[in-house]
């Protein structure tokens, strides 16, 4: 499974609605696309620690606005 | 459990909050907090030796020692905007009596682990998740903050309402809701973002209800 892949299983776990998760791609982005505020992208995070067993900081998750900055993040660690 | 419990209880890092609350101790004579209780059930609900979340109505800076006065004999963090803490004696005083500071205009994660860790370990947190105060005690909205941490760290939520007093003649009345778990609500073990959307209204209405059962109990 590919870091996108398993991203994609978080982010149909938290999101759970179908509109907004048709527009789910590497270039989407977090907060026009996928329609996340603040507290879902807090939430996100916490379950792609969760899925990826790492650790977010606070300037790490402040510098996240695509897909693919997560998956980027994900592959730097 | 028991070790947990000893060392919640005897921990020196906690000497500066158990200070804090021994020169606060005077406060219950000021405030004068009259209790109410939506139900029998919310008789019981601060009777609690585990983490829960005690989620009130923000009329002034003044909430966070009026909460304390209802739960005098636990320990209690808060969550404090960075602005209240950023200054040099208030922010050693806050941060020894044991406040979290949330940075309001970042996404901070960091608060919201170090709420969850301090649930998990047993302490009691306060919230004041309208974001703002309100000194009229009307309640629009609340933000859904709470439940996120609540369902990480799997403990219940305790809704409290606060009346503003008119005068320090008058008695504070604090009204207190039934316990609630997110697990109450979804049986999922990671709720959704929709799922925690319909707990935080579930939160909102429980809110509603203390502040029903305060006008009542005035007119």
């Amino acid at each position: 499974m590919t870091t996108y892949e398993r991203l994609v299983n978080v982010f149909t776990k938290v999101m759970e609605d179908d509109a907004e998760l048709s527009k789910l791609s590497p270039e989407a982005d977090l907060f026009k696309d996928l329609q996340l505020n603040s507290i879902g992208l807090l939430y996100m995070a916490i379950a792609i620690e969760e899925e990826f067993g790492i650790s977010f900081k606070n300037e790490d998750i402040n510098s996240l606005r695509t897909v693919n900055d997560v998956i980027n993040y994900l592959e730097s660690k | 459990m028991v070790k947990n419990k000893f060392r919640r209880i005897f921990n020196i890092k906690k000497i500066p909050m158990d200070l804090g609350r021994l020169c606060i101790s005077v406060l219950p004579l000021y405030y004068r907090v009259r209790k109410h209780y939506v139900s029998e059930e919310a008789r019981s609900s601060l009777k609690l030796d585990d983490g829960a979340i005690l989620v009130a109505n923000h009329t002034g800076f003044a909430d966070p020692f009026k909460v304390g006065c209802c739960i005098w004999h636990r320990r209690m963090h808060f969550i404090a905007a960075e602005e209240v803490m950023k200054k040099g004696l208030i922010h050693l005083l806050l941060k020894g009596m044991g406040c979290i500071k949330i940075r309001r205009n970042i996404f901070d994660i960091e608060c919201i682990k170090k709420s969850v860790d301090l649930l998990k370990d047993g302490y009691l947190l306060a919230m004041f998740p309208q974001g703002s105060i309100s000194r009229d005690g009307s309640l629009d909205s609340i933000k859904s903050g709470a439940v996120l941490i609540s369902a990480q760290a799997k403990v219940p939520i305790i809704p409290i309402y606060f009346k503003k007093r008119k005068s320090i003649f008058h008695r504070t009345e604090v009204a207190i809701g039934e316990k609630f778990y997110y697990s109450d609500y979804c049986d999922k073990k990671m709720p959704g973002m929709k799922d925690i959307e319909i707990i935080t209204n579930a939160l909102f209405e429980k809110t509603l209800e203390c502040k029903n059962l305060i006008d009542k109990s005035e007119e």
